[in-house]
């Protein structure tokens, strides 16, 4: 197998020296920029994308490609529960007293408590992820 | 302390020799040796020492006795009397002797014989009359018969056979014989030496002269002017070496005749016989081998009635050709076969078929093969203007090649090229269809790069195929048009597995014009490269049916020389209520060129 890294030692392509074409015709690759490495048999040939090579060893280091949409992701299934954040704030701000606001809490808590939890695992999962909810 | 004074007397018992007295006894030497005596005097012993008696066998022994002061005695043990052994053994060599020097003497006495006149005679003496012997004189050994001497070894000289001109003198256990006759002839009788093999006979060395300077006993009739001699080679030879039979076949003379050589025919030994005839054969087999004339092999043979030469002797041999040239040796002169000297029927012959039926094809008749009737110049059967035929020895025509039939070559505008053949008088037809054989046409070699389909400045018109155009760029030229055409059939360039970063080198990457990105998820993204920027764009969009939305896909790359880069290569969901979205990286497995 052949394999080509950037400058960060990252796998960001990999190839066989030759291929088939559609004819059945062996045609072989120009292997320019790539350089010959043997995966150990358990690899994560999928995810090779996420090492890096590092005085000939892979070490595991996630991308910035992935981390960037992974906290995209995460971003689109917290704003998907939005409305409910703002249906609440709406609702506290029509209380005049104390006690309204306690009881509109109280009941938000009972509708939405399994909701609301799963946004502030989402939160917490981004923020694991080095950056912060806006 | 007082010091007392001791003494001590020792008493010794002293044992002397009063005498010795040796005593001897003899006795046969079969018997088995004495023991020593055990009184004194022994019993059968003496003490006076016997001498030895001729031819005595005897064994004489010895012991001695030793008598003590106190009376007492001892013996010896018994030993052998080696006095007397020596001269036993020395009666015995003398006695062998005289018996040596006895029989000798009767030797001598009755089988040799010494005088001065005979010298040394070696023979059986005892009887009256003296039979074969060997005599020994001053001159040299003769063998002998009574007197008559039969061989006789000299210092030079070595005769066997002396006494009688038959004697035969036979050689290696009978496998060869020295003898002699007498042959009777008109004016002589004369003496003829036979040597004589049973199988062959073989004079080897450096050089062998066989020379005879005279087959006559009277040297005054010698030819004036000539050596004359014969060597004879008489075949049918009985087996009993002695009876030439009468189908003697051959005898070759030569006689010198001032500077020439000549062997010519005789028979049995006559000189000159002009009926005679000569085999030049190496072995019985006439012709069947080689024979050397002027330093080369060359061979005649008769078989089937016929004279055949070959060049090794060997007929059909495949070593040489057998070569007919002129009388002054020219290999560029003509040959002429005088036809009236040959047979009607089988004049010359080549590999079985007559010549003249397969080349003289005026003896027969052919019909004309479009319009065209077979002329023929000379023995060569061709016709400058349209015909090149031949005919099998009956006649039948086995190959008639028109112009017809042979795809010609027409030479114009500066090259040759391919026609189709001609008609007639018609020499080709360069503006019919020349089409190919079914499997196609190929260039000079496999491998590509080395031939041309046309050139620059002779491009082809048009060209048409039904499939697959490889490897190859058309070039269309007009007046209003003048720019590649793209032939649209994608041609895998890179496989493996590239993400965000990753690049690949293509050959002629800048050919190409449009791009085929597949994902390791089998989605097609399209993007063309519409000038020879150095980036582009490919996008792909998939319906997601039920649940609403669609995922779009977009690889974007830089394209520098022959290098291609992934700059960007991400998919997109956007849901139909557009309130949100995600995304994610995807990987490129293939890259596919359109020119």
């Amino acid at each position: 197998m052949y394999i080509q890294t950037d400058q960060n030692g990252r796998i960001v392509a990999m190839m066989e020296k030759t291929f088939i074409d559609d004819e059945g015709n062996e045609v072989e690759q120009d292997t320019t920029g790539y350089f010959e490495f043997e995966f150990p048999e358990d690899f994560d040939m999928a995810n090779f994308n996420e090492y890096l090579l590092q005085d000939g060893q892979l070490v595991y280091s996630m991308s910035e490609g992935t981390r960037f949409y992974k906290i995209e992701n995460l971003k689109a299934q917290l704003a998907e529960t939005d409305y409910i954040s703002a249906k609440m704030n709406d609702a506290i701000m029509s209380c005049t007293t104390v006690e309204e606001i306690l009881q509109v809490n109280k009941e938000f808590n009972e509708k939405y408590g399994e909701v609301l939890a799963r946004r502030q695992a989402l939160r917490d999962e981004i923020n694991k992820l080095n950056l912060k909810e806006e | 302390m007082a010091i007392k004074a001791s003494a001590s007397i020792t008493l010794t018992s002293y044992r002397d020799i009063e005498s010795v007295t040796r005593y001897y006894k003899l006795q046969s030497s079969t018997a088995s040796a004495p023991s020593a005596p055990t009184t004194n005097p022994p019993s059968g012993w003496t003490t006076t020492e016997p001498s030895y008696t001729s031819a005595s066998t005897n064994t004489l022994y010895l012991c001695d006795l030793t008598v003590y002061s106190d009376g007492t005695f001892a013996y010896t043990p018994v030993s052998k009397s080696s006095s007397y052994e020596a001269a036993k053994e020395a009666w015995n060599k003398a006695q062998n002797a005289q018996d040596v020097a006895e029989e000798a003497s009767k030797v001598a006495t009755n089988y040799m014989n010494f005088d001065e006149t005979d010298g040394l005679v070696v023979g059986n003496l005892t009887g009256d009359v003296l039979g074969n012997n060997v005599r020994i004189d001053n001159d040299s050994v003769d063998i002998r018969s009574g007197s008559n001497v039969l061989a006789t070894f000299a210092s030079d000289l070595i005769e066997l056979g002396k006494n009688a001109v038959t004697s035969v003198i036979d050689l290696c256990k009978g496998v060869g014989q020295i003898k002699a006759d007498k042959e009777s002839s008109s004016d002589s009788i004369f003496n003829r030496l036979w040597i004589i093999a049973k199988k062959s006979l073989i004079l080897r060395g450096q050089s062998v002269d066989i020379s005879c300077t005279s087959q006559h006993n009277n040297p005054s009739q010698e030819y004036a002017n000539s050596a004359f001699g014969s060597v004879s080679c008489t075949t049918g030879i009985n087996e009993d070496l002695g009876t030439v039979s009468s189908q003697s076949s051959l005898s070759a003379t030569c006689v010198e005749n001032g500077d020439k050589a000549i062997i010519r025919a005789a028979t049995n030994g006559s000189e000159g016989v002009g009926s005679g005839e000569i085999y030049l054969t190496t072995d019985g087999i006439y012709g069947e081998e080689g024979i050397y004339m002027n330093s080369s092999y060359f061979g005649v043979s008769t078989r089937d009635s016929h004279l055949t030469l070959s060049s090794r002797g060997i007929e059909s041999t495949t070593s040489g050709y057998v070569r007919i040239e002129t009388s002054d040796g020219s290999t560029t002169s003509a040959y002429t076969f005088d036809a009236s000297k040959f047979s009607s029927g089988a004049p010359v012959y080549e590999q079985g078929t007559s010549l003249a039926n397969k080349y003289a094809a005026k003896s027969h008749s052919h019909t004309a093969v479009n319009g065209v009737t077979p002329e023929w110049s000379g023995s060569v059967a061709y016709k400058d203007t349209g015909w090149i035929a031949a005919w099998n020895s009956n006649g039948t025509k086995i190959k008639a090649l028109n112009k017809i039939n042979l795809l010609a070559a027409v030479s114009a505008n500066g090259h040759y090229g391919m026609a189709a053949p001609g008609n007639g008088a018609a020499a080709s037809n360069d503006s019919a269809w020349i089409r190919t054989t079914s499997a196609g046409l190929l260039p000079y070699k496999s491998g590509g790069g080395s031939s041309s389909l046309g050139t620059s400045a002779w491009p082809f018109c048009n060209a048409w195929t039904q499939s697959t155009i490889a490897n190859t760029f058309h070039r269309y030229t007009s007046s209003d048009f003048s720019s590649y055409v793209q032939i649209l059939i994608p041609q895998k360039l890179w496989s493996g597995t590239m993400k965000v970063g990753g690049s690949a080198t293509i050959k002629n990457l800048d050919k190409y014009y449009e791009f085929i990105f597949v994902t390791t998820e089998n989605e097609q993204m399209i993007g063309i490269r519409t000038s020879t920027s150095s980036s582009f764009s490919a996008y792909s969009s998939a319906d997601l049916g039920s649940s609403g939305g669609s995922w779009v896909y977009k690889a974007s790359c830089g394209v520098s020389g022959t290098k291609l880069t992934l700059s960007n290569a991400s998919k997109h969901k956007l849901l139909s209520s557009g309130t949100s979205h995600s995304g994610a990286q995807i990987s490129i497995k293939e890259i596919w060129g359109v020119f």
